[in-house]
């Protein structure tokens, strides 16, 4: 790697004055061009955000006048609650809510019940088809939903279980499992061994070593776990396309957002019905950032 | 009232009935401190029994008292095991007697068998399970008198409908320009926030926050943002063209527009997972390596050519096989987005058409089939490609 820089005479004392080598104009170049993509990428990510408050409390008429009002009018501001109020009681978001609170939640449950203990085992434990669990993991991991859907279909409709939040929580099991696995596996692999080995030779059964010793010091991985596992159901809306349309006392969240954006409904409410969907996710992603970004690498939300 | 079953239907029953009788068996044992082996065998012996004896008597004729009766068996099992562990009736010596590997080994298995079945269940068995409804002729209105296991009526129909459609090929096509361009573009937008935000600045904490928010955000409150801010008559966009003297247009309906938006959509929503990759890469990236380079003279474009991008180089495989994987099935993007009309139609949307539009099942699981074939043939031409360049 020559260079010219390096022949370059260095410069006699001008004080105060950097030379202009090729280092310096590349290192001020890309300062404004690190600064030029800040605000590209801050804008291009937040404001969208914020141009769904904005559209979620302007009266579609004003939207239609004023199309790049930048700024909610103070009156507008003061009747916010309007379109909220109508999307919650109007259009039975209330009922959603519960849906889609109940559907995470106890998925939420399972999969830490199921993912806690199989993690474990993969990790620790040596068995025969080890290394068969460890690709079988990877593999679900990456398959997709959409071919698994149309016998599922098939059997759930026969089986007469379609439309039942229940059943849907199998499905949702499928899909938060691997990632699940995946994320505390790699964690219970940063946690020493010793520290189970001491308290199994105290006579600890494995079961209570577990209970004990592992899932205390896993609390930060299991926290992240629980957050990611509640994202997906929260967010999930092909199987609930697929299995709910029809059933409309068991709409979770997304599906009954989608089913509002028709030509009758007002954007503001269908804006609305987006802020509340989304509100409690950013909300908790900021409340646990931290956690998340260890997470998010494992490839938690898959999508 | 009877129901016949053919010889496959009695056999998927029997099996399911000993899965069934197999998880239970193998917890009691082991709260007995008996060889679970053996007692997932004998739960095995009694599911079938119980299956069987079901159907015989007719107090199984109905999907509804198939699932009471599996439920009313793990109750039973649940309280005779509690009961039995209550009153010490029972016990074995199996602690004592196994060794510690075998132990070990079926610790590991009491803890993995809820999760093994489950995927079974719901993802291995559906996915096989396809590929057969893809041979038979099944509408949606057969669904209440359809004999779920047969192969009787097998044939290639399926296929030569969906392959010999108007439009299939264009479909193929477009899914893979899309997957391509989504994943390339999402990786590229990815890396440029992963430079952007290596180095410290005022307000990092919280952009680096606001760069995830279109992943983690529901996809259906972004595609709706998406369009609204898209929309012909007060989508700003267009008020921001058509301030500067432009054309209106309607970017999500027009074959002209749409193709982009979508792909876009996709680069849009999914760089921020490039960006946690491979910003985690770089910062793992030693610091040596740079000081070498800049001694050498090595200006900062020239750190970047030749010490980042070689480091990453790894991550953008795996970044790219990734996003390929997930961005040829995706299906909730575009569907939300334009329903794959205007020239955005994809193969997973196709599946969804056929089953609900077509109301074709056989169809629907043809194609369904045939993403599957495809991304199977993709991912290994791409791992022979990996390992032979890696070699």
């Amino acid at each position: 790697m020559t260079n010219e820089t390096r022949t370059a005479p260095p410069p006699v004392a001008r004080p105060r004055r950097t030379p202009l080598t090729r280092e310096v104009i590349e290192t001020r170049i890309a300062r404004v061009i690190k600064w030029f993509f800040i605000a590209l990428f801050v804008l291009m990510t937040a404001f969208p955000f914020y141009w769904m408050l904005n559209l979620s409390v302007r009266p579609i008429g004003d939207v239609l006048q004023n199309p790049t009002r930048l700024f909610p009018t103070g009156d507008q501001l003061a009747h916010f609650w309007d379109s909220y109020a109508s999307v919650l009681v109007d259009f039975r978001f209330l009922t959603y809510i519960g849906n889609s609170l109940l559907l995470s939640l106890v998925t939420v449950f399972f999969t830490l019940l199921l993912a806690v203990p199989g993690a474990y085992a993969v990790t620790r434990l040596r068995f025969r088809g080890k290394s068969l669990m460890s690709w079988g993991i990877l593999l679900v991991y990456v398959f997709p939903a959409i071919v698994i859907a149309i016998p599922l279909f098939v059997i759930y409709s026969k089986l007469g279980i379609r439309g039942s939040l229940p059943s849907m929580i199998v499905l949702y099991l499928v899909l938060t499992l691997p990632v699940a696995l995946y994320m505390l596996r790699s964690y219970f692999q940063t946690i020493p061994a010793e520290l189970e080995e001491a308290a199994l030779i105290d006579g600890c059964s494995r079961i209570s070593t577990i209970w004990r010793i592992v899932v205390p010091l896993s609390v930060p991985a299991i926290a992240s776990v629980a957050l990611y596992t509640f994202m997906i159901a929260w967010n999930e809306i092909l199987f609930a396309i697929l299995f709910l349309t029809e059933f409309s006392n068991s709409w979770t969240l997304p599906l009954g957002l989608m089913q509002l954006d028709t030509q009758e409904v007002p954007r503001t409410y269908l804006m609305a019905g987006s802020v509340i969907i989304t509100v409690p996710v950013i909300i908790l992603f900021f409340a646990f950032e931290r956690f998340l970004r260890r997470g998010l690498t494992a490839g938690a939300v898959k999508g | 009232m009877t129901i016949d079953l053919n010889l496959l239907e009695l056999a998927v029953y029997c099996i399911a009935w000993a899965t069934v009788g197999g998880l239970p068996g193998f917890y009691l044992a082991t709260s007995l401190n008996r060889n679970p082996r053996n007692g997932a065998r004998i739960g095995v012996v009694v599911g079938v029994l119980v299956g069987l004896a079901g159907l015989l008597t007719g107090l199984i004729d109905s999907p509804v008292a198939a699932v009471n009766a599996v439920l009313i068996l793990w109750l039973a099992a649940l309280l005779g095991g509690t009961f039995l562990g209550a009153a010490r009736i029972g016990r074995g010596n199996y602690l004592r007697r196994a060794t510690m590997r075998q132990r070990t080994a079926d610790l590991a298995y009491g803890l993995l068998l809820p999760t093994v079945l489950i995927v079974a269940v719901i993802v291995i068995f559906p996915m096989l399970w396809n590929s057969v409804l893809a041979f038979r002729p099944i509408r949606l209105r057969d669904l209440p008198d359809l004999r779920l296991f047969s192969l009787d009526d097998l044939s290639l129909d399926n296929f030569g409908r969906v392959l010999n459609a108007r439009g299939f090929g264009d479909t193929l096509l477009r899914t893979f320009i899309f997957t391509i361009f989504g994943t390339t573009l999402a990786i590229i937008l990815g890396l440029i926030a992963a430079l952007i935000m290596r180095d410290q600045f005022r307000g990092r904490g919280l952009a680096r926050g606001l760069l995830l928010f279109p992943y983690v955000a529901p996809v259906i409150s972004v595609a709706l943002i998406w369009k609204m801010m898209l929309n012909a008559q007060y989508g700003l966009l267009n008020e921001l063209i058509v301030g500067m003297g432009g054309r209106r247009t309607d970017f999500l309906f027009a074959p002209a527009t749409a193709f982009t938006v979508v792909i876009l959509f996709q680069a849009w929503r999914y760089f921020p997972f490039a960006y946690l990759f491979i910003l985690a890469r770089i910062q793992a990236i030693p610091d040596d390596l740079y000081e070498a380079a800049k001694v050498d003279g090595a200006a900062p474009s020239q750190r970047l050519w030749h010490v980042t991008l070689p480091q990453l180089r790894a991550v953008f495989g795996t970044l790219f096989l990734l996003r390929f994987i997930w961005t040829f099935n995706k299906f909730d993007d575009v569907f939300l987005l334009t329903g794959g009309a205007a020239g955005t139609q994809l193969i997973s949307i196709e599946v969804y058409d056929q089953l609900f539009s077509s109301r074709n099942v056989g169809t629907a699981a043809a194609v369904a089939v045939v993403l599957a074939l495809i991304l199977m043939v993709v991912v290994m031409i791409y791992f022979r490609w990996f390992m032979v360049e890696e070699a």
